[in-house]
């Protein structure tokens, strides 16, 4: 990378184009600390996920459990839908016989029961595994900070 | 000349936009409509795109929000906020929330120029008027088109562009004016008014290309039906025979009803809350917001799964215990038919008529609500005064086909219900006309309005959608604490064609000079056999509405003495754009006064 010439190309594009500078100043901004939790964020704002895995829920009968939880999937759902493309890795169908050639992403894929020798593999899908093939996340969202905020206190004032 | 038509849908609760490009039409053929998304906030610290603007206006609290939480991509600095995040956190707060705004522009007897908005907002928050919240969506719809759209060319521009926006057929002449004055604020110098249920049909038009030839037939009386999420509104179109081809007249109009889709939402959260101990009252504002919409959400999924007897409606608990304070109830087939069938569309007479009087508690806010909420009854009565005032035959008057606009008739039973009763007062099958897309279709309407005015096209006909009168005493002797009888002289009659100006023969009135003269306004929407200059000798409050005052001052100038008393004849003139102006016309020298629409001081005759 020629440093001086991105250097000056960065100038000259932030001198003419607003919305680069305006991404030239993001990236200036000092590093935020922590992980980007604006997921957390719109699941709990859509899908009441914090309080419901925060909330000690022992007492409560399947039934109270149940008529919650179908509004908790709905809303939690629906963020995922919104916000990230989550897709299969696998296409092939759970239970179904496939190959696995050399050059396999140890990442993307995981090899259980009796791995011996070297690909191609022959072996049975138990799950499809999932990626997330995009992220839609709102920029304006906090992404983090020393004591990120996922869900403001509410105060009503009577 | 603008490079794109542009039509704008200024709902009460939800507003649109489409746009074509009538240079872009392959011959012979007709450009494609196209219905952007919006860009709005939609919650804290997120903007999205929207099929729909929601028509609420939140003014925040300083420091309500942390910085930068509801810019939008155009402006940093949001002091108004708009569309759906608006709508959903101004529930909670609904003293700094503006809603409705449309149907306060109608509201007789305020100052609609004057800060009113929100009607309940605590002292210390600014009121907006309704003229300048409809701007403010206008400018919302302007800044994205031009962010989105326009970009950096400045010929592109909202503001540069011919638009067409729409109104309630029901708005009469000064509430149009207000419109217009609403466009004027928001920069837009070519805008054309166009009614809603107008729109609608057009849109259908757009949908059915050359087939609509086939689905009509001479002499067919077609009925709008357009219910949205605040009001109602009927129009009745007319085909028939011109030189060969097919016609369409616009008939006549409805007045306003302020009843929607709204109300039957909020009816239904009333009736599935009387399942739950404390019943609805006893919610907090978020909670009753959550059991409303989570209502519509099953009231959707039982209008679409007929197999389904009964929807499980959960609001969640409102703290952090969400599972603890989870209310579970349910809305089952009955209670929806109880509440929408029966209350909002029950079966009816054609000559039932809706109840009268106020009903309390939901006249609170300002805005003079429906009394009676069945639909089907208003229906009756605008088809039974229509019938009388086009003399129809038997006096009677059947709709052949109708036309649906509005969400609410996304549900099929309620289309069914309406045709079954329009098709028991008739004697015969009534027919539906298939809409499309029923939330955009106003906006796609008007859009292709603008390119039928562009190119070629079938124009609906109509011109003024009522009668105007202007108020005269009676000449009769003065009995202290009687009132003198009004007569009304009709200055505008029903029909009369945009772009064309007459006079109004007969009354000659004598105007002050340096003082302000008034007179009293009246509309009707039946009386169409008036005819301009006619003299109605008795005024019946159920034929003739008086609206807002008319008022003029001449100014004395030169030739004329203070005080003096010049000779006026008045003159009417219809705009292109679709508006009304009257103008008092000295008789003796050149001179010519506007007449305005005295829309700030609240009437004496009220």
């Amino acid at each position: 990378m020629n440093r001086l010439l991105l250097a000056l190309r960065a100038f000259w594009m932030c001198l003419t184009n607003r919305d680069l500078a305006e991404r030239v100043a993001n990236a200036l901004k000092p590093d935020e600390i922590g992980p980007d939790l604006r997921i957390l964020n719109l699941l709990q704002r859509d899908g009441r996920l914090i309080d419901f895995l925060e909330e000690e829920i022992d007492g409560y009968g399947d039934a109270q459990i149940g008529a919650a939880v179908r509004d908790i999937h709905r809303g939690c759902a629906k963020v995922l839908r919104e916000y990230l493309s989550i897709k299969p890795i696998h296409t092939a169908a759970e239970g179904a016989s496939v190959v696995v050639d050399a050059g396999f992403n140890p990442a993307a894929i995981r090899l259980t029961g009796n791995v011996a020798g070297s690909p191609p593999f022959r072996g049975v899908l138990k799950h499809h595994g999932w990626k997330v093939e995009a992220v839609r996340l709102p920029d304006s969202l906090p992404r983090s900070g020393a004591q990120p905020v996922l869900s403001p206190a509410e105060i009503e004032i009577p | 000349m603008s490079k794109y038509v542009i039509g704008i849908d200024l709902g009460t609760t939800n507003s649109a936009l489409a746009y074509a490009e009538p240079a872009a039409s392959a011959p012979g053929g007709v450009a494609a409509i196209e219905t952007p998304a919006i860009t709005q906030c939609v919650a804290a610290g997120e903007t999205a795109d929207r099929s729909v603007l929601p028509s609420f206006l939140y003014l925040p609290a300083d420091n309500e929000f942390a910085e930068g939480a509801i810019a939008l991509p155009w402006q940093k600095k949001v002091d108004r906020l708009i569309g759906e995040f608006a709508r959903d956190h101004g529930g909670k707060v609904p003293g700094r929330l503006v809603s409705s705004a449309k149907s306060s522009l109608a509201l007789d007897g305020v100052d609609r120029r004057s800060g009113l908005l929100p009607f309940t907002a605590p002292p210390d928050v600014m009121r907006l008027s309704p003229v300048e919240a409809e701007a403010a969506y206008l400018i919302h719809l302007r800044d994205f088109w031009n962010h989105k759209i326009a970009r950096k060319n400045a010929e592109d521009r909202l503001e540069r562009q011919e638009v067409f926006l729409t109104v309630p057929a029901s708005f009469d002449a000064a509430a149009r004016e207000l419109t217009i004055e609403a466009a004027r604020a928001a920069g837009i110098e070519i805008v054309n008014l166009l009614e809603e249920p107008q729109a609608a049909f057009y849109a259908w038009l757009a949908a059915q290309g050359d087939d609509w030839r086939k689905k009509v037939n001479v002499g067919d009386i077609i009925l709008v039906c357009d219910v949205g999420g605040g009001t109602t509104d009927f129009t009745l179109i007319g085909v028939s025979e011109r030189d060969g081809d097919l016609d369409l007249t616009r008939l006549a109009v409805g007045e306003h009803i302020l009843l929607g889709g709204d109300n039957m939402d909020l009816a239904l959260a009333h009736a599935v809350a009387a399942t739950l101990p404390g019943g609805f009252d006893t919610f907090d504002a978020t909670r009753k917001i959550g059991l409303v919409h989570a209502c519509r959400d099953a009231k959707e999924i039982l209008f679409s799964d007929p197999d389904k007897s009964s929807v499980p409606v959960t609001v969640l608990g409102r703290g952090s215990r969400v599972i603890g304070g989870t209310l579970k109830t349910a809305l089952d087939r009955d209670t929806l038919r109880t509440v929408l069938l029966d209350g909002f569309f029950p079966i009816c007479a054609p000559t039932d008529h809706p109840a009268r009087g106020k009903r309390v508690g939901l006249t609170e806010i300002g805005l003079p609500y429906a009394s009676d909420p069945a639909i089907t009854r208003h229906l009756a009565r605008f088809l039974g005064l229509q019938a009388e005032s086009l003399h129809a035959a038997a006096g009677s008057l059947h709709p052949s086909a109708v036309l649906f606009n509005g969400g609410v008739f996304q549900a099929g039973e309620l289309r069914e219900r309406i045709v079954r009763v329009l098709s028991d007062w008739a004697g015969k099958a009534v027919s539906i006309l298939d809409a499309a897309d029923l939330n955009l279709a106003v906006a796609r309407g008007a859009a292709y309005l603008g390119l039928v005015k562009k190119g070629s096209g079938i124009r609906i006909r109509g011109g003024v959608s009522r009668s105007y009168y202007i108020g005269v005493e009676a000449s009769a002797p003065a009995v202290p604490g009687v009132v003198p009888p009004i007569k009304a002289v009709c200055v505008v009659p029903m029909g009369m064609e945009e772009g064309t100006e007459a006079d109004v023969p007969g009354s000659e009135f004598g105007l002050v000079v340096g003082e302000p003269a008034e007179f009293r306004f009246f509309g009707s929407t039946t009386r169409r056999d008036d005819t301009i200059g006619a003299v109605i000798e008795r005024v019946i409050p159920d034929e003739i509405a008086e609206l807002a005052p008319l008022e003029t001052t001449l100014e004395a100038g030169s030739g004329r003495s203070q005080g003096q008393t010049v000779p006026v004849r008045l003159k009417t003139k219809v705009t292109e754009v679709g508006s009304l102006e009257l103008w008092c016309r000295s008789t003796r020298d050149p001179g010519e006064w506007k007449l305005e629409f005295n829309v700030r001081d609240t009437p004496t005759n009220h």
